[in-house]
């Protein structure tokens, strides 16, 4: 497993500084990128290529959130497989359940303004959920993290839902 | 021509001249094309020997002769014209759903279309290949050498393909490629350099067949495209079209020859252009005469302006910026000079939008500056470009579904990897299909290869670990790769799109090029004696402005100025024996002034003057 952050010289953080990460981004792609190495010889080439490439993953990751908080477990959780079986509480399941019924009936309907409130609704719970996730990270506690992890997740495939009916 | 410094004493040896690398920039566009170079300070548009700096992408082809290549081929009769084929570049005839002016045809084996002219089939990438021929020569002739590489331009949404087509085209122009940039980056490149733009600015690119949009962010020279969209088949020629159709209409007629319509065009065009600045324009078609307005030209071209809005939206929504955090609009192309188009992208945007470079040229000219840094002529604060795929790229799995691997807008060089596996018990062949596009199933996408990876040990099914490697380099090209991960069977394969050409017809063509060698060999002898002679002139007109006065007498100085108008004289025509010995014979008229300023200049110099200026041997 690679770690993104390391290769970015980001500090493994679920919070980062938008800023310092674009920055020390374009410093390497300045340093690294292929068309420094026009006339090098194929290796070094195949070389730059392959490391801008890892830079470029690196920075798609980051950059998003929910990415960013997948790559940070997949480096700190050694016991992922027991940790993604635990159960999601019902009532959280249930909510989405029901926020997907919703979904559906104003998709059907075309109500803009309804969708509206569900779009900022649903937001709301993200960052909700999102700082327990940056909690339970901060604390080490992979565990409660992952269930959280879990539940952006599914948040997360309901934002974009959303934004796919605006459209 | 001899170029010699003089040292300042005391400094020793003169300083080592490093030649420069001549590296151009090429818009090999639909309806121009046109070459640039980066000098010390400052871009230009390199022109022929005529002055003029726009190459018409038209190439005609006629029995026994080689093909004639821009403005000849427009007025030249007897043979096959063709224009516009950029369009065509890696496409099969089934792509082709609008009227062309020329006879299309399968090339049988489902691959790139082929153009039918009294000189037998014509691949597009044959086309493409004579426009770049032309430029690479006229540059060539104007550098005064060989030229050692060149950045294409190819629009932001051409495909896989596409890309391909334009690499062959090259190839067989004979011309080294230091990488495809797309049009709108390198528009980008030669407005942030030239106005140190910062910020996030979006390149509306509306040029004669293609539209381009990209989203961009500059930042400390860094040209980072954020997203990019756009349409291949949609430009000013459909303004163009579309007036015709009208024309048609209302004069009740129908014009089904080639030739008629191509003179319709040319009135629509005509009359698009004199709209740029008029309210209204007369019109004549055979025995109808009317009047065209700008209300009716808006009318026929307000749906595809709109298109080109809905392709900006789209853009935006994918890099997730909103219309307000744009700091910059950038115009590019012929079409944008539309005042129609220039009034909409306003208003859709709030803002007065940049075309202070002239909007054909801006291309080529962001392309030589790229041209300039990867020749190698440049270091240091030369701008970084970090370009995106237009399209995603994945492979079929079952069922007919494609399974993405690199999504679209994802910044390049990339390479990914992904793990699929059997679906037969002891199955040791895995067929695998490329696509590029956005639809899920496989059939609404383009295919672009299909390889198979064998000698797969036999596992039951689901147990084989097959990890599939897409690679896409800077310009876009795609390598891909399967690799059995237990047993570590291997197979590869360099994408060469269905559409695309063979190798052997790539070699075909390149044969056949040098066929065609001597005849361009003779008019670029010509040209080199005709640059050769302006070289001259320039020189001495030069030096005479300086010496002529202190160093010659009233005699001599008339002597030189009929010698040299004589030599003008010759070098606009045709006769390269006689542009040659009437150089020679100023050479040697002039020989003694050279004389005569050397010794000043090395008096001067030995006196402990600077001299900048250098002498010339003419």
């Amino acid at each position: 497993m690679t770690d993104f952050f390391a290769a970015l010289g980001m500090p493994v953080a679920c919070e980062l500084d938008r800023h310092q990460l674009d920055a020390n981004y374009r410093q390497r792609q300045a340093e690294w990128h292929p068309d420094r190495y026009v006339s090098a010889s194929e290796a070094v080439k195949l070389q730059a290529l392959r490391h801008t490439s890892l830079l470029n993953d690196a920075y798609t990751t980051l950059k998003q959130p929910l990415r960013r908080a997948e790559h940070l477990l997949e480096l700190k959780d050694s016991d992922a497989a027991g940790h993604s079986s635990r159960k999601l509480e019902p009532a959280f399941l249930l909510q989405q359940l029901e926020q997907r019924e919703q979904l559906e009936h104003l998709a059907r309907h075309r109500d803009a303004a309804a969708l509206e409130v569900l779009r900022q609704l649903v937001d709301t719970q993200w960052l909700a959920q999102w700082s327990e996730f940056a909690t339970e990270a901060a604390r080490q506690d992979w565990c409660n993290a992952r269930l959280a992890l879990q539940k952006l997740q599914f948040l997360h495939k309901l934002q974009e839902e959303i934004r796919h009916l605006e459209e | 021509m001899v170029l010699f410094s003089i040292a300042e004493p005391g400094q020793g040896r003169a300083q080592q001249v490093i030649r420069r690398k001549r590296a151009v920039g090429i818009d090999l566009g639909t309806t121009n094309s046109l070459v640039a170079v980066a000098k010390e300070d400052k871009v230009d548009v390199i022109a022929d020997v005529h002055g003029r700096r726009l190459l018409p992408s038209v190439v005609h082809y006629a029995v026994d002769s080689a093909p004639v290549v821009g403005d000849e081929a427009l007025n030249a009769t007897g043979g096959t014209t063709i224009s516009s084929s950029k369009r065509l570049m890696g496409r099969g005839l089934t792509d082709i759903h609008y009227q062309v002016p020329y006879t299309l045809k399968d090339s049988g084996d489902g691959g790139m279309v082929l153009i039918d002219t009294v000189a037998g089939a014509v691949s597009p990438v044959q086309v493409a290949a004579d426009i770049l021929k032309t430029l690479a020569q006229r540059a060539e002739t104007s550098l005064g050498g060989e030229l050692d590489g060149v950045v294409i331009t190819v629009p932001a949404y051409f495909d896989e393909a596409q890309r391909q087509a334009t690499r062959a085209a090259a190839r067989i122009a004979g011309v080294n490629v230091l990488r495809l940039l797309s049009e709108p980056t390198a528009a980008a490149v030669a407005y942030g350099l030239d106005k140190q733009l910062e910020g996030i600015l979006i390149i509306y690119d509306l040029g004669g067949g293609t539209f381009d949009v990209s989203l961009m962010r500059l930042h400390n020279g860094v040209f980072e495209v954020l997203a990019t969209g756009g349409n291949s088949a949609l430009g000013g020629d459909d303004f163009d079209r579309a007036i015709a159709d009208w024309i048609c209409r209302q004069a009740t007629v129908v014009v089904n020859a080639a030739v008629d319509y191509r003179r319709l065009l040319k009135l629509a065009r005509a009359a698009k252009h004199a709209l740029t600045t008029g309210e209204r324009t007369p019109l004549q078609w055979g025995t109808w005469a009317g009047e065209f307005s700008r209300t009716q030209l808006h009318e026929l071209i307000d749906g595809y302006i709109d298109a080109t809005l809905s392709a900006c939206r789209r853009v935006l929504r994918d890099a997730e910026i909103a219309v307000g955090d744009i700091t910059d609009v950038v115009l590019v192309g012929g079409s944008t000079r539309t005042p129609r188009v220039q009034d909409k992208v306003r208003t859709f945007f709030g803002r007065e939008p940049l075309c202070s470079i002239d909007p054909d040229e801006v291309v080529a000219l962001g392309a030589a500056l790229q041209a300039d840094v990867l020749a190698g002529n440049k270091y240091g604060d030369a701008a970084l470009l970090l370009d995106v795929i237009p399209l995603s790229l994945g492979i079929e799995t079952m069922g007919g579904l494609l399974e993405k691997i690199i999504p679209r807008n994802s910044t390049i060089p990339l390479v990914r990897a992904q793990e699929f596996t059997t679906f037969k018990d002891g199955q040791t062949v895995m067929s695998l299909h490329v696509y590029q596009g956005e639809r899920e199933l496989v059939s609404d996408c383009r295919s672009l290869a299909r390889f198979d990876l064998r000698g797969i040990p036999p596992m039951v099914a689901g147990a084989a670990r097959v990890r599939v490697t897409f690679q896409v380099d800077a310009d876009g090209l795609l390598e891909v790769q399967a690799e059995e991960v237990a047993s570590g069977v291997k197979s590869s394969i360099v994408v060469k799109p269905s559409f695309g050409l063979a190798e052997q017809d790539i070699a075909g063509m390149i044969q056949s090029s040098m066929h065609s060698a001597a005849a361009d060999k003779v008019r670029r002898s010509l040209r080199e004696k005709q640059v050769e002679a302006q070289r001259h002139m320039e020189a001495l007109r030069a030096a005479l402005a300086a010496d002529g006065d202190s160093l010659l007498d009233a005699a001599e100085r008339q002597d030189l100025q009929n010698a040299m108008q004589q030599l003008a004289a010759a070098a606009t025509g045709e006769d390269a024996a006689l542009i040659e010995r009437l150089t020679e014979q100023l050479n040697n008229q002039s020989r003694d002034f050279a004389a005569r300023r050397m010794d000043a200049g090395i008096k001067a110099a030995l006196a402990g003057q600077r001299l900048d200026a250098v002498g010339d041997n003419f």
